[in-house]
């Protein structure tokens, strides 16, 4: 511990941020990747490419989810959109696992299941470790934000240093100014991020409010928040079903814009009732209103009065998280913004390791210097090769077999396994960071040709001549990725810089005096 | 995406103005010290250029879209100016001026409907 | 703060098993300590913010956790790892006995 605010500030900085960094980077680079989440799901789903043009069937997918579900009281069904032409259902019975499928939007077939892009959605919120994980990526959260705030108060020429960014010759120094700008200049995406990530799930971390102000009562909580009554049932089955698509036509309609997904409540029942929440994606904080229709009659009952000022402000900051509004552009803007917090996370663990490179060579592999460079190379070198071998899974594993999401799923965990493994192994006298970054270039590069060959109808040459830009962006991105991590395997192959002290090396006139080492 | 171009462009501008205002990076871009009054003026004009970037942001997309717009641009064009800046200076500024000029005359002459 | 030749800063204390114990009483009070106040925190909000119901409950529950950002940062900035432990107990216990000593109050609409 040390003696001063700024001295103890460090110390918080260099351990909080330590602690957290590998489970951190993971979530950042789920997040990332989830930007563009929805035209992953259409890419891993050739089933849907080369669809030929006409309205969706909502009523035949309501069909063949309720035939996946018949006991669910609840269906939801989500209207294709011009990221994603499948309409998705979503039902739970209880007793059995969640049913989240994509289903044809001409005949309501099922789509042959795969992770999508959905994965990496999961992987960012819960590690893809449950309720367990959601606890965890919390945690991770708060410690995010204990890094940025110590970070912010012991980088005290924050401003002296603002446009600092001293690449040559490397070291420790470059490394350094690379952490900090990447900190400085992405602060208010950090800081958002980190504080909208936190409260999006805060009913599971902070149930002080419901205790006191509903006793625990979680259900009637959510009915407030979302300011409809839930139908009274009539204990009797409905004389028929309102046609879906039809309500969708006249919801669509009333609200001048699109429906986020369609809810089918108390499907058995006579009191079936079915509402149009309206997508919202003009406005950050999402679509506040939502259509009431009578299940059987198909009439339109009303709007529910719109969410209380508190819980529209939650859904701002959730809003500003998600990033589900305003179109592509700025989903690639906050890619950007996310990959610059990966280059951050990356940044500091190498500045942690090259602080301490007498400690690190004297310790040997078998140490806790050991473990944080075996877990530096594993994470951030393994989980982006995890990434991409997650989309050759999805093209290789034949379309007919039975669980073969869950077989992407642990393709995507053996190979990061796999990739940390050779990582650890290659860490003395081979070049690990090389291998790792390359091997992801390579599958990068070679993705576009495996993508033709496994699937000709989807390929990049098919998806322009078809002007389907969604699945020709997946493709075309592959090459400037590659480049990218062509790039990062080439600089791990320099040879690491010792120019901390170089009496030799004397600095140009006009630069300023070497600043003191910040973080201890 | 002129208006996009048009962000970015007018944020780096802001960020290059507001960087050779700072002596210390003049010097290194010019050689020479700047007098107060130039480092004065870049300052201006770097804090104007965001400014109206800002303006035009919200006037197009209103003010939560416009605003969200505005800051990631602004994040990503100060990162672009940062890390340009050491490896190719004069292009650095000249991508600066040209970006800056440019949207400025998309905006004045071929202003998109949503704006005015 | 000597540094050495690598830039290390040489620490000033040395690491004893009193040592490790104040970073784990520091650290349990940020992650635990800070958690009870900002539970607490977020308890008496919901009693006593001028707003109907829901609206007390969904603030209270957005500024507990800058509650409990404010309480770790100040936990790693006291000067004793110890003497921290009584102002998170006694405030967090403070506002928690009010809050669930007027908690009909908190329920009403």
């Amino acid at each position: 511990m040390r003696n001063t605010f700024r001295q103890s500030m460090a110390w918080l900085h260099t351990w909080a941020g330590l602690i957290v960094s590998w489970v951190l980077f993971a979530i950042f680079l789920g997040g990332t990747l989830a930007c563009f989440d929805k035209e992953l799901d259409y890419w891993m789903r050739p089933a849907l490419h080369q669809l030929k043009p006409g309205p969706p069937s909502m009523d035949a997918a309501a069909k063949t989810l309720r035939g996946m579900a018949p006991n669910a009281e609840t269906l939801y069904l989500r209207p294709p959109s011009d990221r994603d032409p499948s309409i998705r259902g979503f039902a739970f019975e209880p007793g059995k696992p969640y049913i989240d499928v994509a289903l044809n939007p001409r005949d309501g077939a099922l789509i042959p299941p795969t992770v999508g892009g959905n994965f990496f959605f999961v992987l960012h919120y819960n590690l893809q470790a449950g309720t367990l994980g959601i606890y965890l990526v919390g945690l991770a959260g708060m410690l995010m934000l204990l890094a940025l705030i110590s970070g912010v108060i012991i980088h005290r020429r924050v401003f002296k240093d603002f446009f600092v960014f001293r690449p040559r010759p490397g070291g420790q120094r470059a490394w350094l100014d690379g952490h900090n700008l990447t900190g400085v200049l992405g602060l208010p995406f950090h800081l958002m991020i980190a504080y909208t990530g936190v409260i999006i799930m805060m009913s599971s971390y902070m149930t002080a409010g419901v205790q006191i102000g509903y006793r625990g009562d979680m259900a009637r909580y959510y009915e407030a928040l979302s300011g409809t009554s839930h139908p009274v049932e009539q204990h009797r089955p409905p004389r028929r079903v309102a046609s879906l698509d039809k309500i969708l036509g006249d919801a669509v309609q009333r609200l001048g814009g699109a429906v986020e997904y369609l809810e089918i409540e108390h499907i058995h029942d006579a009191s079936i009732t079915i509402s149009a929440l309206s997508a919202g994606n003009d406005e950050v904080a999402g679509g506040r209103r939502n259509l009431i229709y009578d299940g059987t009659e198909g009439s339109f009952r009303g709007e529910n009065e719109g969410p209380p000022t508190a819980y529209r402000t939650y859904q701002f900051l959730s809003g500003l998280h998600r990033v589900q509004f305003g179109g592509a552009a700025i989903r690639w803007l906050y890619f950007l913004l996310g990959a610059t917090g990966c280059v951050m996370l990356a940044t500091a663990a190498q500045v942690w390791i090259e602080k301490r490179t007498r400690q690190v060579e004297a310790a040997g592999l078998r140490s806790g210097y050991g473990l944080v460079r075996a877990l530096n190379v594993g994470v951030i070198a393994g989980m982006p090769l995890a990434s991409v071998s997650l989309l050759w899974a999805n093209r290789l594993l034949p379309y007919e077999l039975a669980g073969r999401a869950g077989m992407e799923a642990q393709s995507f965990c053996a190979i990061w396994l796999l990739a940390t493994i050779w990582g650890v192994l290659r860490l003395r006298h081979g070049k690990p960071w090389r291998d790792l970054f390359g091997t992801t270039a390579a599958l990068l590069f070679a993705l576009p040709l495996m993508n033709a060959l496994t699937q000709p109808h989807s390929s990049l040459l098919a998806s322009i001549i078809a002007r389907d830009w969604v699945l020709a962006g997946i493709d075309a991105m592959a090459l400037p990725f590659g480049l990218g991590f062509a790039w990062l395997a080439w600089i791990s192959t320099r040879p690491p810089q010792l120019a901390r002290r170089d009496p030799r090396a004397a600095p140009p006139r006009s630069e300023a005096v070497l600043p003191a080492v910040e973080t201890p | 995406m002129t208006m996009w171009l048009s962000l970015l462009a007018l944020n780096y501008l802001s960020w290059a103005c507001l960087c050779l205002a700072v002596a210390r990076h003049y010097r290194q871009h010019f050689g020479v010290h700047p007098s107060p009054v130039r480092s004065r003026v870049l300052r201006i004009i770097g804090w104007l250029t965001t400014l109206l970037a800002y303006a035009i942001s919200v006037r197009w997309r209103d003010w939560d879209i416009g605003s969200v717009d505005w800051c990631a641009s602004w994040m990503l064009a100060a990162i672009a100016w940062v890390l340009l800046q050491p490896y190719r200076p004069r292009f650095a500024r000249w991508l600066a001026f040209v970006g800056g000029a440019a949207s400025l005359f998309a905006l004045i002459f071929y202003p998109s409907p949503t704006l005015f | 703060m000597s540094e050495t030749s690598s830039g290390h800063l040489k620490r000033r204390t040395a690491v004893t098993p009193i040592y490790r114990l104040a970073v784990a009483s520091r650290i349990i009070a940020a992650l635990v300590g800070g958690y009870l106040v900002a539970y607490a925190s977020a308890a008496l909000l919901t009693v006593v913010l001028p707003m109907s119901r829901i609206n007390r409950v969904v603030t209270a529950s957005l500024l507990s956790f800058v509650v409990w950002t404010v309480v770790a940062i100040g936990v790693f900035a006291a000067r004793n790892a110890w003497r921290s432990w009584w102002p998170l107990l006694a405030g967090g216990g403070v506002m928690l006995v009010l809050a669930f000593v007027f908690r009909n109050y908190g329920m009403r609409p």
